[in-house]
């Protein structure tokens, strides 16, 4: 942790190369202020074992992360619609143990009404994808 | 007494059935816009302004207005029942307020957010009409030193906010502080820690944190922790009880009036007053220790210091010309396209109008009062909805609200570095209280301590020789060795 607090205060510091006093100023502060936490951080007990969670618990948690982040970086590929679609039926499936009508049903109500809600209606410019118009 | 017969006036005009609608209309409007989290009154009122354009210009007015102020409520409705602040001035709300939630007192949160913040709403009004004109004067007055010293004390809030550990509080405040810095200089164009690259740019977006570091963050310790639903008890009584409610007319005095003074000053932000009105009533109360788990105290003062901000932020903005947030300078287009010329004649030569704007607000608070009450039961319900449903939904309206506010899916990508990140910072007990409101704070620091150089070219004895700045600087020292020395004796 206090590695990572001393690289982000060096970042800084080499920063200072853009502009003078001006913009320089409230980084190098900041700079100063995370290096001395930084070592603060010495003396501070021991950190509990990042609270005993069980490796099951932290697979879910990655899981649902990467689903996540799969479903950003799938947006401007499939579309918004579909991809949406794709990724609340992966997450009901996974977290619910609602029946399958239910799951789908859900899925479906879910990605169309946010589809013509924020899309169609309301007009944002979400990416549409191959099967978009 | 010529302000009061000109209100009577606009009261009249503002009861007609059809402006009535149309505030009712704005209300609802707003609360459903500000519940979507990333949404907020900006977006909100810059999207239903168009809307707005086929009426004529005070049932217009009348409904932009009911729309902000719905849409203020509209965000505490989600910070409480699911941790997800709908904009900036609720990430305050969900710190008690979630808490109540998961105690199954959903209904008893939601309740004082509406009480307090009519009671709020309509005691800053009264403060508007009777003091516009010279409040707006003394807003003025308030230079860069002054805004230095007012910032320092807000800082202060930081080290009541650490939790346990002063160096992990401290430590996330700067973190925060660090990514305030990210992207290009607002006083010198200069490109900070942008990585080469053109996307960071722009900076890090505010809300993308937000949703990030408290809608994400709070799915991915769902799933962790299994929830079965945000409270599995059973809901209890809808109303606060006879003892809250009088424990907390007291607060929402304190907060109208800190949310009040400081909503004044044009920038100012809600979020910040937000933070700094609850650390009042936290300090304020006989026991601290209740505060961030569920103490109704803490829902009550932000949600009223908001509101009072709100009506407060209408006196620069009539008086002067000025909007105190980018929500107000929205509704500040809207009201010059229907040829309202704020400044200090405004009250002279279009009164009429004015005041008939300020009636209907009003009566827009009390509408938002009626119209949430009874609801509340109904959003309280909410939590009772299986965690497996609420989760994905959550996920998917931050995306969507982290795309929304720049039409950018690198702010998505930024809520989902920010949702690891508040993940990560939960587990090892680091708050994440702090980092908010550093991230608030900070680029107003800078720009106050820039400006206050410049004006006195270099020379940073302007910030004591200044009385005002002084002052505050110096409560900002003494509050923070208080808490220090309070934390200490624990």
């Amino acid at each position: 942790m206090l590695a990572a607090l001393g690289v982000f205060a060096l970042v800084e510091a080499a920063r200072l190369r853009d502009g003078w006093q001006g913009a320089r100023l409230m980084p190098a502060v900041v700079g100063m202020v995370l290096v001395a936490l930084g070592i603060a951080h010495l003396g501070l007990p021991a950190a509990p074992a990042a609270a005993a969670v069980g490796m099951e618990a932290r697979r879910r948690v990655l899981a649902m992360f990467s689903t996540l982040a799969l479903y950003v970086a799938a947006l401007p590929v499939l579309g918004f619609l579909p991809a949406t679609a794709l990724f609340i039926l992966i997450l009901l499936a996974w977290l619910g143990e609602f029946s399958w009508p239910v799951t789908l049903g859900t899925t479906l109500v879910v990605a169309v009404a946010s589809h013509v809600l924020f899309q169609r209606w309301l007009g944002m410019p979400l990416p549409s994808g191959p099967f978009g118009r | 007494m010529d302000t009061v017969g000109l209100l009577l006036q606009g009261f009249a005009q503002a009861l007609t059935p059809q402006n009535l609608l149309f505030a009712l209309l704005g209300s609802v409007l707003g609360t459903l816009v500000g519940v979507l989290p990333g949404i907020g009154p900006t977006s909100g009122i810059a999207i239903l302004l168009p809307l707005t354009s086929f009426l004529p210009p005070t049932p217009a007015i009348i409904m932009l207005a009911a729309i902000y102020y719905g849409a203020m409520y509209g965000g505490s409705t989600t910070a409480i029942l699911v941790n997800v602040p709908g904009e900036v001035a609720s990430v305050v709300t969900t710190m008690d307020g979630y808490q109540m939630a998961r105690q199954g007192r959903a209904g008893p949160a939601l309740a004082i957010a509406a009480i307090s913040s009519f009671v709020a709403g309509t005691l800053g009004l009264v403060g508007l009409t009777f003091f516009a004109p010279p409040l707006a004067d003394l807003a003025l007055r308030i230079g860069p030193p002054e805004y230095f010293g007012l910032v320092v004390l807000a800082f202060s809030v930081v080290v009541s906010m650490s939790g346990p550990s002063l160096v992990k509080g401290l430590s996330a405040a700067a973190l925060g502080a660090l990514v305030a810095l990210v992207g290009l200089d607002p006083m010198s164009g200069v490109r900070r820690f942008t990585l080469g690259t053109t996307t960071l740019l722009g900076g890090v977006d505010f809300i993308a944190v937000i949703i990030g570091l408290f809608a994400i963050t709070e799915a991915l310790l769902g799933v962790e922790q299994r929830v079965g639903a945000v409270a599995l008890a059973r809901l209890g009584r809808l109303l606060p009880t006879r003892e809250e409610m009088s424990r907390c007319l007291a607060t929402m005095v304190r907060a109208t009036g800190v949310g009040f003074a400081l909503g004044l000053l044009p920038g100012c932000t809600p979020g910040a007053i937000s933070f700094i009105s609850y650390d009042v009533e936290r300090r304020w109360s006989r026991t601290p220790e209740r505060f961030g788990r569920g103490a109704i105290e803490g829902v009550a003062a932000p949600e009223g210091a908001n509101n009072a901000t709100t009506s407060a932020g209408f006196v620069p903005l009539f008086a002067l010309g000025l909007p105190a947030t980018p929500a107000l300078a929205v509704l500040l287009s809207g009201l010059m396209i229907y040829g309202l010329q704020p400044g200090p004649l405004l009250f002279e030569k279009q009164a009429a109008f004015v005041w008939t704007v300020i009636a209907s607000m009003y009566v827009g608070n009390v509408m938002l009062l009626v119209l949430n009450l009874p609801l509340v039961g109904l959003w309280a319900q909410l939590c009772r909805v299986p965690y497996a449903m609420m989760a994905p939904l959550i996920l998917l309206f931050s995306v969507l609200g982290a795309f929304s506010v720049r039409n950018s899916l690198t702010d998505v990508g930024m809520a989902l570095v920010f949702g690891a990140l508040g993940y990560g910072m939960v587990k090892l007990g680091y708050p994440t209280a702090p980092l908010v409101l550093a991230l608030i704070l900070t680029p107003m620091l800078e720009q106050a301590l820039r400006q206050s150089l410049g004006m006195s070219h270099g020379d940073p004895l302007i910030l004591v020789t200044r009385p005002g700045a002084a002052v505050l600087i110096a409560a900002g020292l003494t509050l923070t060795a208080w808490t220090l020395i309070a934390r200490h004796r624990r």
